[in-house]
């Protein structure tokens, strides 16, 4: 960073704190554009997960992840992986499925019940799906 | 003007010149198709049904992001997906994420014909975060600016499945017009019972398809009328409302919205357009466009163009160059400016100068 961006950085603080004085401070800096939308209330988390055959370990693409109380849902990627956002402050039941038949192995359906009282940005889980056995 | 406005002003003035040295980047507009379900009489992209023009694949808008997000702080960014009507691309949960993943925050502005519970929840879903809902007026006003019977009732549908999600901030924007003007008190009533808790007010500025039509401009004392009811209602504080930040409004800024006019384009503000254009907002005259990501990285053309956005002494011309609030305006919003003619079509603040 160049001196001159860092003393504008400095005046920038100068000034956002004499405008908080006069209540100014978060029209300044939490802008909208004429035609654009509000500033997101930043308050959802994201939650990532991995899910792996009880069998082999190895990954399953494919698998339906749904998040009940919310009525959201995703599938696994080619790794196996999921993203999803959710509320914050919520208990989710992650329900999965195996919806692609025998695709990818067969696996029965599960739940994993998923607590975000902290309320973190960031939640990670692991799920394994029991294989069905011929 | 009270001793307190004054200094706010001053204050404001400053941050806005040390803002436009900083010039970092917070808001990015895509303009993800110009393909349009509706086919409005006042659209400023003059988008149609079946475009001419073909979507920007998702993976040529992502490879800038991605290259947004190594050279600046992506967390401090929103991207607002735009169009035409964004709705009809069926990836924008595919891109969501991915943008996400790069540390975005990303949003959405719609005309609601195609916004359903499964989409929205989808939305939500891949991190959508705010959203922008147009909406005109009752049935009759809307449907005749929307130019579509049913857009009155897919709008309302979407209003009721946008209030019922707490975490999604959004707002409602209504385009005011010589025939919703007289009915804004009913409109105000309809959306309080709604539950709607963010209005923002437009007028439609002369560009796109309005520029033919003078049905769509409000004259001197429905300006002036519209401004009166913005500040009556933000007196009343029964709802989040709001003048858009289109035009300086002379006395009533700071009346009829929270701060005073910063026209932020080429500041704050920077777009990738349908074709690869690089500007700020869309509805900016394509003059002004600065390069085309198809040539250059969008964060090169951010950082060595927009001169013309960040020094606007240019715009002391014609009825600005003797104009007493100059000052404050700084020749009012980027998107009244016509490249060719270097001139300003439209002065909301002289509509209330007394």
């Amino acid at each position: 960073m160049n001196f001159s961006i860092f003393k504008r950085l400095v005046k920038r603080e100068i000034l956002k704190r004499a405008l908080s004085l006069f209540s100014l401070s978060t029209v300044a800096f939490a802008f909208q554009a004429c035609y654009g939308t509000l500033n997101d209330f930043e308050y959802d988390v994201e939650i990532t997960g991995r899910i792996t055959s009880d069998e082999s370990g190895d990954p399953i693409p494919n698998i339906q992840v749904e998040a009940k109380e919310i009525n959201n849902m995703t599938w696994t990627d080619a790794n196996g992986e999921f993203y999803l956002y959710a509320p914050m402050d919520t208990i989710y039941t992650l329900l999965v499925s195996d919806i692609d038949s025998t695709a990818n192995g067969e696996f029965y359906s599960g739940k994993k019940v998923i607590d975000n009282s902290k309320k973190l940005m960031q939640l990670e889980t692991r799920i394994t799906m029991q294989s069905i056995k011929n | 003007m009270s001793l307190k406005k004054e200094i706010q002003k001053r204050l404001f003035s400053q941050f806005a010149k040390n803002e436009t040295a900083i010039h970092e980047l917070r808001y990015l507009f895509w303009e993800c198709t110009l393909r349009c379900n509706l086919n409005c009489l006042h659209c400023g992209s003059d988008c149609t049904s079946s475009s001419s023009v073909a979507d920007m694949p998702a993976d040529v808008f992502l490879k800038q992001a991605e290259k947004i997000s190594k050279t600046m702080n992506a967390s401090v960014i929103t991207v607002v997906i735009t169009g035409g009507e964004p709705l009809l691309r069926k990836d924008l949960e595919q891109i969501g994420l991915a943008l996400r993943k790069m540390g975005f925050r990303w949003s959405l502005v719609t005309n609601g014909l195609a916004y359903t519970v499964d989409r929205h929840l989808s939305l939500m879903g891949a991190g959508m975060g705010a959203l922008t809902l147009s909406f005109d007026g009752l049935e009759d006003e809307h449907n005749w600016l929307r130019n579509s019977k049913q857009s009155f009732e897919k709008a309302q549908r979407a209003l009721e499945v946008l209030i019922s999600t707490p975490r999604l901030n959004f707002d409602v924007v209504t385009c005011v017009n010589p025939r919703n003007i007289d009915k804004l008190e009913e409109i105000y009533t309809f959306f309080l019972e709604k539950g709607l808790q963010a209005w923002r007010l437009f007028t439609i500025a002369p560009i796109g398809r309005a520029k033919d039509n003078s049905e769509l401009l409000l004259n001197r004392e429905q300006f002036t009328f519209l401004m009166e009811f913005i500040k009556k209602k933000k007196h009343e504080k029964e709802m989040y409302i709001n003048f858009s930040c289109e035009a300086y409004v002379a006395a009533y800024e700071t009346e009829v919205r929270d701060g005073f006019f910063f026209c932020r384009a080429g500041i704050h503000i920077g777009s990738i357009l349908i074709d690869g254009g690089v500007s700020a907002c869309p509805n900016i005259d394509r003059g002004f466009v600065q390069g085309n990501i198809y040539e250059n990285d969008f964060s090169d053309i951010w950082n060595s163009k927009f001169q013309v956005m960040r020094d606007r002494s240019w715009t002391r011309t014609g009825s600005c160059a003797n104009c007493k609030e100059y000052k404050w305006c700084k020749g009012s919003g980027m998107h009244l400016w016509k490249k060719e003619s270097m001139e300003l079509i439209q002065c909301h603040a002289s509509s209330v100068f007394t």
